[in-house]
Parts: C-alpha cells; structure tokens; sequence
C-alpha cells in the first residue's frame, strides 16, 4: 500500500522526508527565528516557499499582475505579523491560510463569480475542455502536453483546483488543506479526488 | 496525516494512478515570482526587523516585569514588617525598655501574673552596662512593694551588686583601699572598747610586730560580746583587709612613695584613693615637704 508519503518522495521540490527535515531547520524554527529578528531565517523561508504560493495564486486568479500583488501582500502581511507568530500548526497551514483569505478578498472586490464557484461542489460549474477542443499544432509533444494540462488545471472548479494546487505546490496534507480553506476533511478528499479525475481524463491521450 | 486509513485507499489508489500526470505538472509549472518583487519583499522584511530587531523578550512585556517585581517585594516586606512587629511582645518589651515595664512588675497581681516577663527582665539585665542599668534600676526600688518580693528587687539586686561590691575583679589596690578606707570609722569608734581591753591585749600587741598589729586589734574586736553584729562583720572584713594589706601600707614613708610611683604612672585616681586610706590610717602623720596630696576630682 502506498501511503501519501510515499507518494510525494518523488517530489523534490518539497522533500519532507524525515532526513531532509533533520537537515535542514523547520519552517516553524525560521519563522520563530524570523520574529526574533533574524532576517536570513526569512530569506530562508521565502526561498523555500515563494515558488509554491506564487503558483497557486497564479493559478487561482489567472492573471500575472494580479497574482503579483496578491503575492506581495501575503508576504508583507506575514512579515508584519512575525511578532504575534505562534506555532499552533504548520507553517505552511498558516501560509496558505493567509493566501486563502487573501484570495477570497480579492475575488470578492471584483470577482464574485469566481468567489461562487469556489463555493460549488460538484465541479459542473466550469466546462472542462475537451481534448477534441485543444488541437496542438506545435512539434513539441512535451509543450503540448503541459499546455495541455495547464489547460485542465485551469478548467477545474476554483474549490478543486484550489485543494489540487495546495496539495501538488503547497504540499499540503487534507487535514492541513481543510484547516486552510475551513473545510471538513472530507470534503478536500472529495474535491482532490475530482481533481485528480478530471485531469487524468483530460489527459488520457497524451500520457 | 491519515493518510493510512481504509477510507483514504480510494484516494491513494488514485494518486498512484496519477503519479506519471503529477509528475507531468510539476515539470509544466515551474512559474516563478520575479527578481524584482522578491527584492522588494526581502527588502520590506529587512526594514521591518531593523525598525524593531528584538521583539521576543522587548517592548512592553519586558520592560515593566523587573521593576513590578522588585517594587511588589518592598511593598510586601514593609507591609508585613509594620503588621508583625507591633503585636510582637518581645519586640514591644525591647522597644519601650525595662523602665517602662517597672510598674507592672511592681504591683504584686500583675507581678504575679506576669513571671516570665519579670524573670527575662532580669535575666537581660546583665548584658546591659551595669553603669547604666543600675540607674534604671533605681527608681523601681523607690517605689514600694512591700507585700511581695517583688521581681524589681531582685533586678535591683543582680544589676548594682556586681558593679559595686561582689565582683572580685573589681578587687585591686584601689578597691582594697578604699574598703579600708570605709571600714575606718568603725576602727575609730572603738578607742573606748580597745582601751578596756588593753590590759589584757597588752602583751600581744607590744610583742606582736607592726604588721601583725591590725590583726591583733581585730582579734580583740571579735571578743567583745556586746559588738553588734554588723560591726563584727566589718572589723572582720577589715583584719582580712589588714592581713592582705600590701607592704607599702606598713611603712607611712613607703606608702607615700607608692602614692607617688602612682601619680607618675598617670593612675590619678588610684592615687587618690590610696592617699585617702592613708589619711585614713594616719590621720596626724606630717607630710613630708615637697610631697604634693593628690587632688580630689571636683564633684558635684
């Protein structure tokens, strides 16, 4: 049987094994650091996550810009927060946690259909491309296949997507997901499973 | 993570089926903030750990705990001397002094009601300088108590004896002469009495030598059935006092020398008192010219 941690070894961006954990300082150790004034804990910490929240939110909203300011003002808002900073749970539950809110603000100031169909459980809301939609015209099977599923990922509904990007960027376990969008465990089991579904046969012709 | 739990196998059966496309995502999303904005968030985090670089242990939290702390203590520590120290009794009983204690030890039911106080008075007392506890001791004895031997008496008793007369450190040539000195009257009242005797004391006091004299006298004293009692005593204490008299007081011109070797060695009053003895003694002896009497002090 393969457990989630099995499955995400092979995932060298976010290497959570236990060795790698014993070598390294915990993202709770750089944040504690962090607020004690140790401003290279941060440059730690950023490097370590930045990639991941950058793509979630770009995912998320679709646009370049926007994804930027949100990004900015998540970081600003954690670095001016360091001193009330208390480890009750993982930093990256916290993380998210602040991107989340911050991404309902925003879809809430202009973007109230996203917002509804981030409230949407069935994933029906949003037509997911079909491969007969797509026809791919460049050489590279590659390229193609990753437009392809960029495509697919961005056709999930917002809720799927979501728990799909925190899971696959974030690294974040269900509990850990529910914990950073105020949903029940089961509903984020639900909503990855759909994810995964969807996308899979999105791309049953190019695997 | 629960992720081993028999309601997740649907789910990681799923993932496992969807490893070869996860991996394929990560390899597509390799999107990255830019230079610019990752500058711009160090750099505001920069700022914002120099504006405040110590926050844990800092600010207010820390500041006020240490002087709140010490300013608790004091309050507490003066609160609790001031409560406690007037309802002690030996604290009280030292702070007003054994004087303001007399007439409760004076009256007889107090006296009697209240022994331990009486008897730790007492028992006090010969730590304090005697020179100056015998005055406080004083005005308890002018108060009368005659119904009961009351404590103050014996307080009286324990303070002034030491000082004055029991102590026999005090016993050096000034106190052996000035107890002559004392016992001198009743030497001089007696002319009558040795004369009536000389007849039969006679004999032993012309054959006696000069030293033994005194104690001759005191011996013929003894016998005088009719000497009262104290008398008795104090020509007793004198024929002792004789019988130990050093070799100076034999010899009139001897003493006189002794007075002066005295003088010279700057013990004034011990001159003083050995002169006084020996005027005592030899009330008409002409003094030698030249020889200087030691001046009394002038008292009141």
């Amino acid at each position: 049987m393969t457990s989630y941690a099995e499955l995400r070894r092979g995932d060298m961006r976010l290497a959570y094994t236990p060795a790698a954990m014993e070598a390294r300082p915990s993202d709770e150790d750089l944040m504690l650091r962090f607020s004690g004034g140790d401003a290279a804990a941060f440059d730690a910490l950023y490097a370590r996550h930045r990639g991941g929240v950058f793509r979630y939110l770009l995912r998320q909203c679709r646009n370049q810009a926007a994804a930027e300011e949100l990004f900015q003002d998540i970081w600003m808002n954690l670095v001016q927060a360091r001193t009330r900073y208390r480890v009750e749970a993982k930093f990256t539950t916290y993380l998210y946690t602040l991107a989340h809110n911050r991404l309902m603000d925003h879809f809430r100031r202009g973007k109230g259909a996203e917002l509804v169909s981030l409230d949407q459980e069935g994933g029906d809301a949003l037509e997911i491309p079909g491969s007969s939609a797509v026809q791919p015209e460049r050489a590279a099977q590659s390229r193609q296949q990753a437009r392809r599923l960029m495509e697919l990922v961005a056709a999930l509904p917002a809720a799927q997507r979501e728990v799909f990007l925190m899971y696959e960027e974030g690294g974040l376990s269900l509990e850990q997901i529910a914990a950073a969008t105020g949903a029940n465990r089961e509903a984020v089991k639900s909503r990855l499973r759909y994810a995964l579904a969807k996308l899979r046969d999105g791309m049953k012709d190019h695997l | 993570m629960s992720a081993d739990t028999p309601n997740d196998r649907d789910l990681e059966e799923l993932l496992a089926e969807a490893a070869a496309l996860r991996q394929q995502y990560r390899v597509a999303s390799q999107e990255e903030p830019s230079v610019a904005l990752d500058e711009a968030i160090r750099a505001a985090a920069r700022r914002e750990v120099r504006a405040r670089p110590l926050m844990i242990g800092s600010g207010f939290g820390g500041s006020w705990r240490v002087p709140a702390s010490i300013a608790a203590v004091v309050v507490v520590s003066v609160t609790v001397a001031v409560m406690v120290s007037p309802h002690d009794p030996q604290l009280r009983a030292t702070r007003e002094g054994p004087s303001s204690g007399l007439p409760a030890t004076v009256g007889a039911p107090k006296d009697q009601a209240e022994p331990a106080r009486g008897d730790r008075t007492a028992n006090e007392q010969p730590k304090v300088d005697p020179t100056k506890a015998a005055p406080q001791a004083r005005p308890s004895a002018a108060v009368p108590a005659p119904s009961s031997p009351a404590p103050a008496e014996a307080r009286i008793e324990k303070s002034e004896l030491p000082a004055k007369i029991e102590s026999p450190i005090a016993r050096t040539a000034s106190e052996r002469e000035e107890l002559l000195r004392t016992q001198t009257p009743a030497k001089t009242a007696l002319p009558a009495e040795a004369e009536a005797l000389a007849p039969t004391m006679a004999a032993k006091t012309t054959a006696a030598p000069p030293a033994a004299e005194p104690a001759a006298k005191a011996t013929a004293d003894g016998t005088v059935s009719e000497q009262p009692l104290t008398k008795k005593r104090a020509q007793s204490n004198f024929a002792e006092a004789e019988s130990k008299a050093s070799p100076w007081e034999k010899d009139p011109q001897t003493w006189l020398a002794h007075i002066e070797e005295l003088r010279a060695a700057g013990r004034m009053q011990d001159a003083e008192a050995s002169f006084r003895a020996f005027r005592g003694r030899y009330p008409d002896y002409q003094l030698p010219h030249g020889f200087v009497p030691p001046v009394p002090p002038v008292s009141n």
